[in-house]
């Protein structure tokens, strides 16, 4: 998975359009029907999805795709709040949304005739979720781990807890996902307890642990990528990530090192959803059919350097990619790994709490 | 009362409350500006705080409507399943809120309540511990379910901090969009609920602190204090009564005043809402403090400026009124006690001006008819002489300045022989008429005898006074001897010689003097008086037209003195006098230089006289003028004969008495003299004594520089007996000085006349003036005056006065050698 992150402010700004009654549902809703037949509005994260697989679409089925991106899950869910679930033919979502969405009326059902490559995807990544078998096609999965400088730390990082109780040296070099399950869960799961508790005591160790950490951290937003990332030019050392995004930032310098703690990780996996508001399910039926062709699958996974969860595609994958433990994480890390769950919605509430109090 | 109390008692009291007036009105407007500015800038305060309490108020009302009108929220809210709330949407939610907080940090709580009070939603600004997600018990909750309105607004003591603050809150009412937008009922979704910062309010109104010490208060209509600034502990809630007077006052903006048990406040109220309103508790003690500071200074003002005034008044009314009208009052007092020379200022315009003026006329006026009395009981009514009681009342004063001086005066009773025959004969008007004339020929008489006692300058006019009848008396105050008297009596006696006319009757009148001298005769007026009686009888006795002195020694003298007088005219008309002559000698030759003229009356049955005993009768006499200018004659034409018969001749000193120098016709005899012989001026001189020149006119002196001025020396004789005065030799042209026998006499025995001598001479030959010294009888005074360098030498030394035949022998004698004169000698 491929996050490019957006200015905050930006972000507001969106969100406060979003925020406007009607207006953009109006607009989407107008745009969604202005624009041709062979059209599919995807949202998605940025530079997630290889764009010359787009191109190859295009040109072979004659259906542009088009994306409009989102920069975090709360984000997304915004968006198709203030929309109603309406205005996208396809959305990109993280496993855990999926039955809330569903709950809401706004995804249709996979058809699994519609879709015949659905039959190289893992039945476990396809049962991974709540009412995901039922309303997503799977797409990427990879796991949450921390990237550092092993120039700047005095001894290499196993544990969540050199992220929360960081040494001197990282001081204020801090970068923090700004997710609510992302940070309220990595801050239970250094502290021995499952990212999905519901326990109010193990709740409220774990806002003490992220406000005792709060004046380490230099920001609580996502890390850039490219050449003139913090973590290259020194201006971050230490910083949560996703294990595919570690590995791009490896390529600009090989003194940032990624690390899977031994407490164990969040697992996630992506999915493809079709709103029930869609007028364009078949096409985005084919454009899914499309993307879980082995060959194509594996080329959208070495774009985003994260694993796959069609098992056909994985066999096509070049040996040191699979044997990347970043990549495909050890058994041992696997088994200490957690993914999200639904929360019962007040304890929901109490993360959203512990998060805003957090990020402030 | 005086004069000066009732001027102070009616103005002191307009002053003072004039002034307290104008003290105390100063007073009050300084009050009231001093009030009126405290209020003013705590009233200013309390709009102001009013003012942000309001726009906080509508700020918050504002921004709720804004918030409430969120479609996300509206959307949130309709959203029942909890799942999809707090999963997928409850996160929307929190940043929107946090964005509002972000826009307003007061806004520190924002919250979702469902509509049984749980807490779906809650964005704080800070971790704020959360007392309870239930809040469906609380009171706050339940107060705001209650209200009719939407809207909701508490100031409440927020339990999850503790503090004051702001709760504003709207019932959220939304249709079902799955039913009818238009005809469904909107039902109750929940409370947004805003939990405002009231920091900025609490930190203007408990840190507002003003020099009064007011208390500033933000309360609600229960009386619940939110807040409150100052230390000075006030319940919460308000007092009842305190609360109930404020309410009572609460009409927007208001002003009143409260009182507790101990103090009074001035309370200002402003209205911020319905519930809500700001009190200001000025306590007044301190809110007076100033203005009675200024009290005091103005109190202060006061007193001085009465002090000042009344002051200014007590002195003005003092000068212009008080201390003329004392003044007057002392002149009245004055006047009445007999001063009829006191003088008063009456220059003032003002009727004490007026009152001086009428009364300077009034004394004018009483002066004269007091001079007019005077007049009439001090002089005798017939002859305008001084009566009875003026004289008696004068005597007694000049017996009194003779007694003290030490002088002699002398009192005469005169009384006119056969005035009652007179009077019978020639009728009373007649009588009176003589009486008239008799007493302005006394007068008279007297006025012209005034010289005799002339030199005695502090003395008091002789008087002449009638004592009634045909009485009169003469009183003269300073004599030298007692027969002053006699020469003054005889005198009025020869003034009755010619007779009066008395309506073409020719009538010869005589009177009869008594004298009477003190201290001779007695010392006390009663017996002078009685002793001048009993003379005046003596006369009468004596045969009338006489005079009487009361001593009978002095009679004899005065008998003599007229048997001389009566001689001395005999001894003129019959030429019984001769002139010796004492030579002068130069003291370093002895050669006769000059000779002295000494006149010698030879008296037919008593021999020679010596002059001493004639002269003085013969000055009084007048007699002197005849006898004198005889000697004049006789000396130069004995200088004449000398020369015809070729004795060599000196010059020749003649006496001059003061009635022949008085008589003025001394120049003229001297010229005439010298003519006719054609003797040559410098052979005669001229001595005069020191008393002649004293009494000189200016007339006499100038005789004298026309003497000079024929070449005829003039002497000084007798000089330092007299006043000797220096001033002399500078306006006398004297050409000899003649010191006195009587210094010459003691030269050698008492050495201050030797001084004397020697500084006389020293001083003439300083003056260029020739010295004589006389009366020197003995070797020893020749030498002395020789050896100081007196020029000329008188004295029984060398020659005694010798008749003429002797000196002609004498002069041609010194033809021949000096040895030779001497054995003459």
């Amino acid at each position: 998975m491929k996050v490019t992150v957006l200015k905050e402010s930006l972000a507001l700004l969106f969100f406060i359009l979003a925020a406007l009654p009607c207006n953009i549902t109006g607009i989407g809703t107008a745009s969604a029907t202005e624009e041709s037949e062979n059209q599919l509005q995807l949202l998605n994260w940025s530079e997630y999805f290889d764009p010359e697989v787009l191109a190859e679409f295009k040109e072979k089925f004659g259906i542009t795709v088009t994306e409009t991106y989102y920069e975090t899950d709360e984000i997304r869910n915004e968006i198709l709040f203030s929309t109603n679930g309406t205005g996208y033919d396809l959305i990109l979502s993280n496993g855990s949304s999926i039955a809330s969405y569903a709950r809401h009326g706004w995804l249709a059902p996979i058809v699994e005739k519609d879709i015949p490559n659905l039959r190289h995807v893992s039945r476990k990544w396809r049962t991974s979720f709540p009412e995901s078998e039922k309303y997503g096609v799977p797409f990427l999965w990879g796991t949450l781990g921390i990237a550092y400088r092993t120039d700047r730390t005095t001894k290499p990082v196993t544990s969540w807890l050199d992220l929360f109780k960081p040494e001197e040296a990282v001081q204020g070099k801090i970068i923090m996902i700004k997710d609510s399950r992302d940070l309220v869960g990595m801050a239970l799961k250094a502290l021995g307890y499952s990212v999905n508790s519901t326990d109010n005591r193990e709740l409220e160790e774990a806002k003490q642990l992220l406000l005792a950490q709060k004046p380490a951290v230099k920001t609580y937003s996502y890390v850039t990528l490219g050449e003139n990332s913090s973590m290259v030019s020194g201006d971050a050392f230490m910083s949560m990530i996703y294990n595919g995004d570690a590995l791009v930032l490896q390529q600009h310098d090989k003194k940032i090192d990624f690390v899977l703690p031994r407490e164990g990780c969040m697992l996630w996996c992506d999915f493809f959803v079709i709103p029930a508001s869609s007028k364009k399910k078949e096409l985005a039926c084919k454009f899914l059919n499309f993307i879980h062709e082995p060959a194509i699958m594996a080329r959208l996974a070495q774009f985003a350097s994260y694993a796959t969860t069609n098992t056909a595609a994985e066999k096509l994958l070049p040996r040191e990619f699979r044997d990347d433990h970043n990549i495909y994480p050890t058994k041992e890390i696997l088994e200490k790994s957690e993914t999200y769950t639904d929360l019962p919605p007040r304890v929901a509430k109490k993360y959203n709490d512990i998060f805003n109090l957090v990020i402030q | 009362m005086r004069l000066q109390s009732k001027i102070i008692f009616i103005t002191t009291p307009v002053v003072v409350i004039f002034i307290l007036a104008i003290g105390a009105i100063s007073f009050s407007m300084l009050q009231e500006a001093t009030v009126e500015k405290a209020t003013g800038n705590t009233r200013s305060f309390l709009n102001t705080t009013t003012g942000n309490v309001q726009v906080l108020y509508d700020t918050a009302t504002k921004d709720i409507e804004l918030f409430s009108n969120s479609n996300l929220l509206e959307n949130y809210l309709l959203t029942t399943d909890e799942e999809v709330r707090y999963t997928l949407l409850q996160p929307t939610i929190i940043r929107l809120f946090s964005s509002y907080q972000k826009a307003n940090p007061n806004y520190y709580e924002i919250r979702i309540l469902l509509p049984d009070g749980y807490e779906d939603t809650r964005v704080v600004l800070t971790d704020l511990p959360n007392i309870t997600e239930e809040e469906g018990e609380t009171e706050i909750f339940q107060a705001m379910r209650r209200t009719d309105n939407d809207l909701f607004t508490r100031i409440y003591r927020n339990p999850d901090n503790g503090k004051i603050s702001l709760l504003i809150s709207k019932k959220m009412l939304l249709r079902d969009p799955n039913l009818n937008p238009i005809s469904s009922p909107k039902t109750l979704r929940g409370y947004l609920v805003v939990t405002i910062d009231l920091n900025f309010i609490d930190k203007k109104i408990t840190e507002a602190v003003d020099e009064y010490g007011t208390t500033f208060l933000l309360l609600d209509r229960a009386g619940n204090i939110f807040f409150q600034s100052g230390t000075e502990p006030v319940l919460s809630p308000l007092p009842g009564k305190f609360l109930q007077e404020a309410m009572d006052h609460m009409k927007g903006e208001s002003t009143f005043t409260v009182a507790d048990k101990t103090h009074s406040f001035l309370v200002l109220s402003s209205n911020v809402n319905d519930s809500l309103l700001m009190l200001a508790k000025i306590p007044k003690n301190h809110l007076y403090a100033a203005s009675y500071r200024l009290g005091l200074a103005v109190t202060f003002t006061t007193i001085c400026a009465i002090v000042i005034f009344s002051a200014l008044l007590f002195y003005l009314g003092k000068k212009f009124i008080v201390k003329p009208v004392i003044l007057l009052r002392n002149a009245a007092t004055e006047l009445g006690h007999g001063n009829l020379n006191i003088s008063i200022d009456q220059s003032a315009d003002d009727e004490i001006g007026e009152l001086a003026r009428s009364f300077m006329e009034m004394r004018n006026n009483l002066q004269q008819s007091h001079e007019q009395i005077k007049r009439l009981a001090y002089h005798d009514f017939l002859t305008g002489l001084p009566n009875r009681v003026m004289f008696l009342d004068f005597f007694t004063r000049v017996v009194e300045n003779a007694r003290r001086h030490t002088r002699s005066c002398a009192l005469m009773f005169i009384d006119l022989d056969n005035f009652k025959r007179i009077n019978d004969t020639l009728g009373h008007n007649l009588g009176d008429d003589l009486l008239r004339q008799l007493a302005r020929r006394l007068q008279e008489t007297i006025r012209k005898s005034d010289f005799i006692s002339i030199s005695s300058i502090d003395k008091d006019p002789d008087m002449i006074a009638r004592l009634g009848g045909d009485e009169f008396t003469v009183l003269l105050t300073s004599i030298r001897d007692q027969n002053d008297a006699a020469i003054v009596a005889r005198r009025l006696l020869l003034a009755l010689a010619e007779p009066f006319m008395l309506d073409s009757h020719e009538v010869f009148i005589t009177i009869s003097i008594g004298i009477t001298v003190f201290p001779h005769d007695a010392t006390n007026e009663e017996d002078l008086i009685k002793n001048a009686d009993i003379a005046m009888y003596h006369a009468k006795e004596k045969g009338k037209n006489n005079f009487q002195y009361y001593s009978n020694t002095m009679n004899a003298e005065a008998l003599e003195r007229l048997t001389l007088e009566g001689e001395l005219r005999w001894a003129v008309e019959r030429n019984e006098f001769i002139v010796h002559y004492q030579p002068q000698v130069d003291a370093k030759t002895k050669e006769i230089v000059g000779l002295e003229a000494l006149v010698r009356w030879i008296h037919p049955v008593k021999g020679m006289i010596p002059p001493n005993n004639f002269i003085p009768v013969a000055e009084e006499s007048g007699l002197i003028v005849p006898i004198g200018s005889w000697v004049m004659k006789t000396a130069v034409r004995q200088i004449r004969d000398w020369q015809q018969q070729g004795v060599p001749v000196v010059p020749i000193s003649i006496n001059l008495s003061s009635p022949q120098f008085q008589s003025k016709e001394i120049y003229n005899i001297i010229t005439s003299i010298l003519n006719s012989t054609g003797v040559p001026r410098k052979y005669l001189k001229v001595e005069l004594t020191e008393s002649i020149l004293l009494n000189a006119e200016e007339e006499a002196i100038n005789m004298l520089h026309d003497i000079k001025k024929t070449g005829v020396e003039i002497c000084l004789d007798d000089f330092g007996t007299g006043y000797s005065s220096l001033n002399y030799l500078k306006r006398f042209p004297i050409d000899v000085l003649k010191i006195d026998r009587s210094f010459v006499m003691n030269i050698t025995s008492d050495p201050k006349d030797a001084e004397i001598c020697s500084a006389i001479i020293a001083l003439a030959k300083c003056l260029n003036l020739y010295v004589v010294a006389e009366g020197v009888e003995g070797r020893d005074q020749y030498e002395f005056l020789r050896d100081k360098d007196c020029d000329c030498i008188q004295g029984f030394y060398f020659y005694r006065p010798m008749p003429a035949e002797d000196i002609e022998k004498l002069l041609i004698a010194l033809k021949k050698p000096q040895k030779e004169a001497m054995e003459v000698h």
